[in-house]
């Protein structure tokens, strides 16, 4: 879901920053001094989580867990996933920096408007098919709207890239039935082995 | 290197394939091509050698916000914290159960990231209680130049924990 740098126009990449310093800003106001380190441990394992390649069908992916972090971080997601870019585009050259608003805030907005919807019903329910129908939607939704987002980007640095639109959203479509599958798995297996953890 | 080029070429291609007009589409892609090549190349030069050291004074110089300084710090470290508990969780699931495929193996995989999601929670506790024992986020990394301002207040919030704490 990286867009890669030199696609965007300059307006597209100051809409991205603006966007995301207002999501870091009242991420980090609403995260307490010490549950930074939390929100920072959290953030480095759903890191390494994306990094792994998990063999699916034919081909393998690697999982993105943005509905995850929504739900587990809340509002500590935005600054938790900007981190986690601003690293893979230190360190592993995905993405890059001038662009980096606009990745952070296609990526990051789902995470919370997941959190938003899902959260609390997710929180609040005690049953098991309930909770893992919830995660799912929101894993598969989560993914759709980074898509959409990020083609909504493209569409509106050039008109011309609509095609390229429709396949970003087609190739999108498998990997949000695994990330709703997987958002489902984690999210059933936390809410049994340690139900604290959502709130 | 080759990773770049790669995706550089993959970028023109989907934009020649996909643009209205072939040409214009394939112009396009080589000019997106260079342009990205030409801030990988800025990047390469002048960013990605000054190494993490670097690149705090950088967030210190552009006034970013101290919490979200030490997210990033603390981020980097919790990668390599946390690299080896993750890689030997997957080591055992791969000699346990070799043979899982599709949705077994998600599950299986999704069940590991949630247990060292479990043991990061609990890590960043005793961090937690370790930070203030050691005076709060003001002393907290060698990278830091001391500075008079904020971190001092932080160093007395420390301090106070310390007191709450014994």
């Amino acid at each position: 879901m990286h867009i890669s740098e030199g696609i965007l126009s300059t307006q597209i990449l100051i809409t991205g920053w603006a966007g995301t310093c207002a999501g870091v800003a009242l991420g980090l106001k609403k995260t307490s001094d010490y549950k930074i380190v939390r929100t920072a441990l959290l953030a480095s394992t759903f890191f390494l989580a994306s990094l792994v390649n998990v063999r699916i069908g034919p081909g393998s992916t690697h999982l993105s867990f943005i509905a995850p972090m929504g739900l587990i971080l809340g509002w500590g997601a935005f600054p938790a996933i900007f981190v986690a870019l601003l690293l893979q585009a230190i360190l592993f050259h995905f993405g890059g920096l001038l662009v980096l608003g606009a990745n952070t805030f296609a990526m990051a907005s789902p995470a919370l408007v997941v959190y938003l919807i899902f959260g609390k019903s997710i929180r609040e329910s005690q049953n098991k098919i309930s909770v893992m129908t919830l995660s799912f939607i929101a894993g598969a939704l989560a993914v759709i709207m980074g898509a959409s987002i990020a083609g909504a980007f493209l569409g509106l640095t050039d008109k011309n890239f609509l095609t390229a639109i429709k396949l970003l959203l087609a190739a999108h479509i498998p990997l949000a039935l695994i990330e709703g599958a997987a958002t489902a798995f984690l999210i059933t297996w936390l809410k049994k082995a340690a139900p604290e953890f959502l709130k | 290197m080759k990773k770049f080029l790669l995706s550089n070429l993959i970028v023109i291609i989907t934009i020649t394939l996909t643009w209205p007009n072939m040409y214009e589409g394939f112009i396009t892609g080589l000019s997106i091509a260079l342009k990205c090549s030409v801030i990988y190349l800025f990047c390469a030069a002048f960013i990605f050698p000054k190494g993490l050291a670097g690149i705090y004074k950088a967030l210190v110089f552009l006034h970013v916000p101290e919490k979200l300084k030490i997210l990033i710090l603390l981020t980097l470290r919790g990668i390599f914290i946390l690299k080896e508990r993750f890689e030997s969780a997957l080591i055992s699931l791969r000699l346990r159960a070799p043979a899982q495929k599709n949705f077994a193996k998600l599950k299986s995989f999704t069940y590991i990231t949630g247990s060292v999601l479990l043991q990061a929670a609990e890590r960043s506790e005793r961090m937690e209680r370790a930070i203030k024992c050691r005076g709060g986020f003001a002393g907290f990394n060698s990278i830091r130049s001391e500075e008079v301002g904020v971190r001092n207040e932080k160093t007395f919030s420390g301090a106070e924990s310390l007191l709450q704490i014994s």
